[in-house]
């Protein structure tokens, strides 16, 4: 029903030429929506205008004011707005009225009019990014405003070819969105794909970057997140130099990255402040660390259950004797605890911080002890799901370490049934699954799948920067200077 | 119906080192053993420089139809009707030997990982899993081995660590040559079939990018060659490691001497070994699946969806049969089988097609 209600509303705008009775019935006589009629220098103006929407100061002093004090007829010279449009038909004067502009209608000429920039900022101070922490890094993050968020990016990206594409998008109630990419680094094919996956977004409303993210990822069924969510103008700044694109959503102040590979969620802005032994110390700390929290669990359950032949004959000893205790089998221990560590995560989320800390001492130490002394788990299990856990916290982006506890139990599962032979069977799915995986045409597990040694520089491990010549693949034109590092040559003393 | 997709040398090297190195590896140093003693490696690098022979046979034949398959230049070479007949008995020889793999996978995992699983289980899963690896296009099939490549790799490092053991005696080798030339030559023979995997040249020599020069030759020396050091390295090993006497009551040599291995966190090696061996027969069942759905799909004119269904249920059904059955009897005929479609097939078309100068039929179209 709603859907053919706007249908035919849509087909009313186009029809009509600017009458501001029309304007008013469709915006349904909306009770913000104010009028004014000014006469000045023998002509009478209409200025139209949502008023919650329309900053009042800008709007009496830019507008108004010098309305009134006009003397001669040409509104364009006299206006102090700094964007000025004309209004051709109903359609764009009500958009316009709803982005926060002012309709300026000359009475008696009711064909045209003006819409003039009024609108009001709700921008709340910059501040620093919550989830994304860094030790090192720019305190600032996106916040809620389109505008500034562009405005965020600009400067720490200053380049002539920074690009801005606006697009609005939803069919009832609409939401701008912006695509920013650096022309000339970015893979002309890649900007043509995001284009045409954008425009054929036709929800009804875009509610968060997860709206646009479901409608413009290659594959949905799958753990693996495609796109790179950021709150970070450095890091989406250095994506874009990286030849990569970036999706502002007005109202969300998350930016959406793509075309994000595996790799790119392992990437902080860290890793380029401190310097490279560091760096790449920590991009191999978060690839053990994620191996370890995918398996760690399975590897638990297939040693204690199938093979203990394999694990030492002191470490059989000790696990046994609190094994012995557990009623359960290692697999419903293990599902135990890495469901009720679930629920404590869950539950953190909600809580205010200064109860946070405290419930983390009860639910984490209370609950941990007492369910080894209760004989629920062992010790063991304790051990490897505190450790599966932390590890899962080492992942510096939130949706690639929620894979890792999508992904956890089915290979406990398989662990379960087959020992360590489920565990390489598991295995092998995800690496079939992950070796087909593309994210806009890009291969997803790309410096592994294919094999490109170019890209292990800025992977595995982080090069010094004036090593990285060529930049990841998809952005072939750009090429680095290998002059950095020159000075070092000429200041070189001979030894004798 | 020429190929569109493409692949490069390097491609093609993963290609065909993943599909040959496969379940005869286990097995292959007590069957050397069997007929060469302990000269076995010999025969293994007789073997492979043969195959690399062999392998220029079935380029020179395949040049000569650029991005045709065997399944489309059999046509051309033998007309429709025999043609077709061969299509078909190249599919049932492909679809054999994932039976035989099937069997052999199954069989070597019940034995020494999981003794009280029944069969059928690991034929199911093994039977999943070929389903979702061989549902895909060759440059899938082509990235997922090259990832798996490491894991070869990764064999070797574990046969690395064998060497703390102190029996290791290099004299088991010598004297050099003592089982006679004859014997030699003769266990050639046996140890074809840890080769095999080189007739699915026949399909992939299609997807090459410039079939026609000898750059596309060199992924697939390579490739050889690789397999060729690799395996007689294991047989080697497993001679150095294990008396005569032992071998010969041994069927899996490499496992007995990892089983005994102890390292400080892990006290079987052959688990672990055991479990990246079985990630790489794997890949093998993948490689043998596509070719021989692509086989079917030509055949019959079907999707290749429902043609890796088709071959899958066939393979999970035969080799159940013969599992429970008699194991050894496939093993037998893969040991002719192979002669006769990896060598005497494709050196019989090669022959007709410079006899009787077949060229690439008018319905193909000039490149």
């Amino acid at each position: 029903m709603r859907f053919k209600r706007n249908k035919s509303k849509k087909s009313l705008i186009n029809q009509e030429n600017l009458s501001i009775e029309n304007i008013k019935s469709q915006l349904n006589h909306t009770s913000d929506l104010k009028d004014r009629e000014i006469h000045s220098n023998n002509q009478i103006y209409i200025i139209l205008y949502i008023n919650s929407l329309v900053d009042q100061e800008k709007l009496e002093s830019k507008i108004i004011k010098p309305l009134i004090k006009m003397e001669n007829n040409n509104i364009l010279n006299e206006l102090y707005s700094q964007e000025i449009s004309t209004a051709k038909s109903n359609e764009i004067a009500i958009n316009g009225l709803l982005d926060g502009y002012c309709l300026l209608i000359k009475k008696g000429r009711n064909s045209e009019g003006f819409l003039l920039k009024t609108n009001a900022s709700t921008d709340r101070e910059v501040s620093e990014p919550i989830v994304e922490k860094t030790i090192l890094g720019a305190k600032v993050g996106f916040v809620e405003s389109l505008d500034k968020n562009i405005f965020l990016l600009r400067t720490v990206t200053k380049s002539p070819d920074f690009t801005v594409k606006k697009y609005t998008l939803g069919s009832s109630t609409t939401t701008n969105v912006s695509l920013i990419y650096l022309d000339h680094l970015t893979d002309p094919e890649i900007i043509k794909k995001v284009e045409q996956r954008i425009k054929s977004i036709t929800l009804d409303s875009i509610r968060s970057a997860g709206d646009i993210q479901d409608c413009i990822e290659d594959y949905t069924v799958t753990p693996f997140p495609q796109l790179l969510l950021t709150e970070r103008p450095d890091r989406a700044s250095a994506n874009l130099k990286d030849g990569r694109v970036a999706l502002i959503i007005d109202g969300s102040p998350t930016v959406i990255i793509l075309p994000a590979t595996f790799m790119t969620f392992f990437q902080t802005t860290d890793d380029y402040i401190t310097r490279w032994w560091l760096g790449s110390f920590f991009r191999f700390i978060r690839l053990f660390s994620y191996i370890i929290a995918l398996i760690l669990p399975a590897l638990y359950i297939a040693f204690v259950s199938f093979h203990y032949e394999v694990i030492p004959l002191e470490l059989v000893y000790s696990l046994q004797s609190s094994l012995s205790y557990v009623p359960f089998r290692p697999f419903i221990e293990l599902l135990i605890m890495q469901l009720s560590l679930e629920l404590l995560r869950e539950a953190s989320i909600r809580l205010p911080p200064s109860v946070a800390t405290t419930f983390g001492i009860v639910g984490g130490l209370v609950v941990g002890t007492a369910m080894v002394e209760a004989g629920i788990v062992s010790y063991g299990g304790l051990i490897v799901v505190a450790l599966t856990s932390v590890s899962s916290f080492v992942q510096p982006n939130l949706e690639m370490s929620s894979s890792i506890r999508i992904l956890g139990f089915p290979l406990m599962l398989l662990a379960a049934i087959f020992g360590f032979l489920g565990i390489v069977i598991g295995v092998l799915f995800v690496l079939i699954h992950l070796s087909r995986l593309t994210s806009f045409g890009l291969p997803y597990f790309s410096p592994f799948v294919p094999l490109n040694m170019e890209d292990f520089k800025d992977t595995i491990i982080r090069v010094p920067s004036w090593m990285m010549y060529k930049h990841s693949k998809n952005s072939p034109h750009y090429k680095q200077e290998k002059r950095s590092r020159k000075w070092k040559l000429d200041e070189s003393e001979e030894p004798y | 119906m020429r190929v569109k997709s493409r692949i490069s040398s390097v491609n093609l090297f993963f290609l065909l080192v993943q599909t040959m190195i496969g379940v005869g590896l286990l097995s292959l140093p007590h069957q050397t053993h069997e007929s060469a003693g302990s000269d076995g490696w010999i025969s293994i690098l007789i073997s492979g420089f043969f195959i690399q022979l062999i392998v220029l046979l079935i380029w020179l034949l395949c040049r000569n139809f650029p991005n045709l398959t065997l399944f489309d230049f059999s046509k051309v070479i033998l007309g429709e009707i025999s043609g077709t007949v061969l299509n078909f008995l190249y599919i049932i020889y492909l679809l054999t030997v994932i039976c035989y793999i099937f069997i052999i996978y199954a069989d070597t995992l019940k034995r020494w990982i999981l003794p009280e699983t029944p069969a059928w289980i690991l034929f199911l899963i093994t039977f999943v899993l070929l389903i979702y690896g061989s549902i895909c296009n060759i440059k899938n099939v082509v990235s997922l081995f090259s990832l798996l490549f490491i894991l070869i790799l990764f064999l070797f490092f574990i046969t690395f660590l064998v060497y703390g053991d102190p029996y290791i005696d290099v004299r088991y080798l010598f004297p050099i040559g003592s089982s006679g030339g004859w014997n030699i030559l003769k266990s050639t023979s046996d140890s074809m079939i840890p080769f095999i995997g080189f007739e699915t040249l026949l399909i992939y020599f299609a997807f090459i990018k410039q079939s026609k020069t000898i750059s596309a030759l060199k992924g697939v020396f390579l490739a050889v060659l690789f397999v060729t050091i690799f395996l007689t390295y294991i047989v080697i090993l497993s001679t150095v490691m294990l008396s005569p006497e032992e071998i010969k009551i041994t069927p899996e040599p490499v496992l007995y001497i990892l089983s005994a291995m102890e390292i400080r966190i892990l006290s079987r090696l052959d688990l672990i070994f055991l479990s990246f061996w079985g990630l790489i027969v794997f890949t093998t069942i993948i490689s043998y699946t596509f070719s021989a759905s692509m086989g079917i799909s030509k055949l019959i004119h079907i999707k290749h969806k429902f043609a890796v269904i088709l071959s899958g249920t066939f393979v999970l059904i035969v080799s159940i049969i013969f599992y429970y059955m008699e194991i050894t009897l496939l093993e037998k005929w893969l040991k002719h089988l192979s002669f006769i479609f990896g060598i005497i097939i494709p050196i019989l078309l090669l022959l007709i097609t410079i006899i009787f100068k077949r060229e690439v039929a008018s319905t193909y179209g000039k490149k």
